[in-house]
């Protein structure tokens, strides 16, 4: 798409005025350039609009994640038959197995955070556009570019026109990735590059410049809801650090295959170890890339749906913080095995470490839980569920921190269970919670909630038998990236439980997906489901209620100011249904005048009006 | 908005039964990773370096874990239920610097936690795998030593003494250490023995080395040479990296033996048994 066939092109217009009335609320960004939409297919392809480039990334995220879910189910499917090959070749598994893992990694959960990323961010910091509203087109389309590339070589072999795709692994050391013979390689390399160079490196810093710059001058930094600081500022700040390295990884791996330059390849005088350097510099933080926005979207979940504030925001901030400094630092206890020498202590050290930011963390997300009013929403349940991964993941994890215990269990079942707990259960867990959570605000359109709690059910059920029978079967010696297990046959009743676990979380995954577009046309209209639970508890959130906002913290929320930041913003409609005098600290305290009597807490207020009177009064006038 | 679809469980009897469910569904995660790490503490008895270290390790590590993880999920569980809407009026109040102290009492307990696994795990390394570690920290006096080349998809395994390499069946004395000296032809493979706690990467030009000992034989199995049968125990060995189309073929079996019968087998090889394994208080 060039300049000439864009009528969007050019204007200055889209670069958001930080002190305009926010326009975010209102459909399309065409307000203040009178430019005509194009429209068909036209509209979406040459669209700067944030939303609709957040439903574009949302739609390849989900399109993906059904067709890496797919071949995992069919090679798992293959490993639960027969010990020996039943439906894969033996590089057919191992190209099957690398699709599943870098489809996951790079095209389904990044896709699936930048579509909040570019939906949400201007919502919530109430900018009216992105900051590089055209470098954002260019990060969506990537996502194409990067999937074509990267299953295209699959569909080539099978009509026997190529070689294979990738089957070196997400990982995909060399010197076996250098010495594969096959254009597949070339292509996934290619694919990887294109993705995270202009979708993962170029769009993080068009996130992070738009929360950074175009925020509403009254919203300062603690300020900002805990989503965005998840998705908005310590994924795409973790990115600039980590992408340039597998950048240079992929980069020149491709090198090497195609200009013999000898980096990784012992045999023309590489260092084999070099790669997985820096390989794990970039792997390991892009775990914490993938699982921080769903944490962060867990958190803001938790607190409107348990009807308390976020206990202790800034501390989460803060773990939130450390979290993304100490990922950087623990990346070579992917490493243990290779033969490094001391350092194995040092990042042991920080492998351990790094559990306390993980402890407050979820000291937090239960304390605001604890003696709340939860309802258990789909979004809550999954909340939850991202939680609760968090601990199963760690538990795992400490053995696999740990050298002397990581020799063991490295590289076996065990490893496959501890980080699909993290990446399953935690990182698209709290992304699918932020997918139903906003459903109706993207859609105006409420989603099939029984089918939403099956979904729930079947990924909170399914996912600890899935990873713990993948734990048990790597206690039992199951190596990682077999294709067979010959050696072992006794293995395949275990093999036939985790297939069986497998199909039942598939079950779940695909009523999501039919109930995304099922909804989509036949869903209830809404404007606004959780109304009770954001301007009701008042607790607004500027994506549903608009400004001025601040985060839900006790201060705030039971405070002076918490009652007029709901004043002019979208009232509930609908009364409380246990409103009354319910509050055990019902006191006949002073009554807010703004909710009209109709939320059961305001009567248990009276306590803080007193002393936050004055400082409420003056925050409030310095937000208007 | 009481009427908002999502919401409709909430209200009815029927909110309070889900509730339960979910506390139930919480559970049923705990139920199975009880199963899971029991088992792996019920798999922990041996004599056999280095696993006689890194189980003491990993026994702490699991108690913690279930203890703090598995904990934490079943607190989860009841206040998911507890505090569900259908079991509350309204919720409690959050006062502002609500719970510090308890938050402070757990932040300093998770620290001399984590402080403990870390001593542990560093004291546990040192123990085990240091490469080419006296005999004597296993129990032992003497040590055989094996060069082993992983090359796709083949184990090829040169024991000191042996006059020929060993590929699919690897025989080893017991009460020995052995030390291994692990590297690739070609692409990164990884010497494997899951059930003795080994693991080592074989990456094409770099030598890196781990030493295990077996305390006692059971006598699973027989191995035969030259006419004689031996009683021993057999051992899996994997390649434990992606080394292309045959990784899950490169899979060999290690034999051990008692050393007496070892000095017997290698004879009936035509080999001889290394001073390493003779000479007492050598290392």
């Amino acid at each position: 798409m060039s300049d000439d066939t864009q009528p969007d092109a050019g204007d200055v217009s889209t670069e958001p005025d930080a002190t305009a009335e926010p326009a975010a609320a209102d459909e399309g960004h065409g307000d203040d350039h009178g430019n005509h939409e194009p429209t068909g297919w036209r509209y979406w392809l040459y669209t700067t609009n944030h939303k609709t480039i957040g439903i574009i990334y949302l739609w390849h995220a989900i399109f993906f994640f059904a067709l890496a879910g797919l071949s995992a189910l069919v090679f798992r499917t293959d490993l639960a038959l027969s010990p020996d090959s039943a439906i894969l070749s033996l590089n057919g598994y191992n190209a099957l197995m690398s699709l599943h893992g870098l489809t996951m990694i790079f095209l389904v959960i990044p896709p699936l955070t930048g579509a909040f990323q570019n939906y949400f961010i201007p919502l919530m910091i109430g900018s009216d556009e992105m900051a590089f509203p055209r470098w954002n087109a260019l990060g969506a389309w990537s996502i194409s570019a990067a999937g074509l590339l990267l299953w295209l070589p699959l569909l080539t072999n099978l009509l026997g026109l190529t070689g294979l795709p990738a089957n070196a692994g997400w990982f995909q050391y060399p010197p076996l990735n250098s010495m594969l013979n096959t254009s597949g390689v070339d292509a996934e390399l290619l694919a990887m590059f294109i993705l995270v160079a202009f979708g993962s490196m170029a769009g993080g810093i068009n996130f992070f410049v738009t929360v950074a710059n175009e925020r509403r001058p009254d919203m300062g930094w603690f300020d900002i809801p805990i989503a965005i600081w998840g998705f908005g500022i310590f994924t795409p700040v973790l990115g600039f650090y980590t992408f340039p390295w597998v950048l240079d990884a992929l980069g020149m791996t491709f090198l090497e295959r195609n200009l013999d330059m000898a980096f990784f390849n012992a045999r023309i005088g590489g260092a084999p170890l070099l790669y997985q350097w820096i390989w794990w510099t970039f792997g390991h933080p892009e775990v914490y890339i993938l699982v921080i926005p769903g944490m962060g979207i867990a958190m803001e979940v938790i607190s409107r749906f348990s009807e308390r504030p976020i206990y202790g925001y800034k501390a989460v901030v803060g773990s939130m913080a450390v979290l993304t400094l100490m990922s950087a630092g623990v990346w070579a206890h992917h490493m243990f095995a290779t033969g490094i020498g001391a350092s194995r202590y040092v990042f042991m050290v920080f492998s351990m470490a790094i559990v306390m930011a993980f402890g407050v963390f979820l000291f937090a997300a239960i304390a605001t839980m604890y003696k709340g009013r939860i309802h258990l929403t789909t979004p809550v349940l999954f909340s939850v569920g991202t939680i609760i991964g968090l601990i199963y993941s760690g538990m795992e994890g400490i053995q696999l921190g740990q050298p002397a215990v990581d020799l063991e269990l490295h590289s076996t079942y065990f490893v496959v269970g501890h980080f699909h707990f993290t990446l399953f259960m935690v990182g698209v867990s709290g992304l699918l919670a932020g997918v139903y959570y906003w459903y109706p605000n993207i859609t105006g359109r409420m989603y099939h909630s029984l089918a939403g709690k099956y979904h729930a059910f079947s990924t909170l059920l399914g996912l600890p038998m899935l990873f713990f029978f993948m734990s048990k079967l790597g206690e039992l010696g199951m190596m990682r990236r077999y294709a067979t297990y010959t050696y072992d046959p006794s293995l395949q009743g275990w093999h036939v439980l985790t297939t069986l676990a497998a199909y039942f979380v598939a079950s779940g995954q695909l009523v999501f997906f039919v109930n995304m577009l099922w909804s989509l046309r036949n869903g209830e209209e809404v404007e606004n489901p959780w109304s009770e639970l954001t301007v009701g508890q008042r607790m607004p959130s500027p994506e549903w209620d608009d400004f001025p906002y601040k985060p839900p913290t006790p201060t705030f929320v039971y405070g002076d100011a918490g009652t007029s930041a709901d004043g002019g913003a979208a009232s509930p409609d609908g009364g409380s249904p246990a409103a009354g005098d319910s509050s055990q600290r019902a006191d006949g305290g002073t009554e807010r005048q703004t909710d009209g009597g109709t939320d059961r807490r305001m009567d248990g207020d009276s306590d803080r009006l007193t002393t936050d009177d004055s400082t409420g009064d003056q925050q409030d006038g310095e937000r208007r | 908005m009481s009427d908002a679809p999502d919401n409709v469980p909430d209200d009815s009897s029927y909110g309070r039964l889900s509730a339960a469910l979910w506390g139930l569904v919480i559970f049923a995660g705990v139920a199975l990773f009880l199963w899971d790490f029991l088992g792996e503490i019920s798999s922990l008895g041996t004599a056999n370096y280095p696993l006689v270290f890194i189980n003491n390790l990993k026994l702490t590590l699991v108690t913690l874990s279930i203890l703090g993880g598995g904990g934490t999920v079943v607190l989860i569980g009841y206040v998911v239920y507890r505090y569900a809407s259908p079991n509350r009026d309204a919720p409690d109040r959050l006062e502002p610097g609500e719970g510090k102290y308890t938050l402070s009492l757990y932040a300093v307990g998770l620290v001399f936690l984590m402080a403990m696994t870390i001593f542990m795990g560093a004291s546990t390394l040192a123990q085990t795998d240091e490469a080419h570690h006296p005999a004597q920290l296993a129990g032992t006096d003497s040590h055989l030593d094996v060069q082993v080349v992983g090359s796709q998809w083949i184990w090829r395994a040169s024991v000191d003494g042996v006059p020929y390499d060993q590929t699919e069946e690897i025989v080893v004395p017991s009460k020995t250490l052995i030390r291994l000296d692990i590297t690739s032809a070609d692409v990164i493979h990884s010497f494997a023995i899951q059930e003795l706690g080994i693991k080592k990467d074989a990456v094409p030009g770099q030598t890196n080395s781990a030493s295990f000992m077996v305390a006692d034989v059971q006598g699973e199995t027989t191995i035969s040479a030259g006419g004689q049968t031996f009683s021993a125990d057999v051992y899996q060995i994997n390649c434990a990296e992606l080394c292309g189309k045959g990784h899950s073929k490169m899979v060999a079996k290690l034999y051990v033996v008692s050393p007496d019968d070892y000095a017997a087998w290698v004879e009936a090889k035509g080999g001889s048994v290394p001073d390493s394994m003779t000479n007492t208080g050598g290392s």
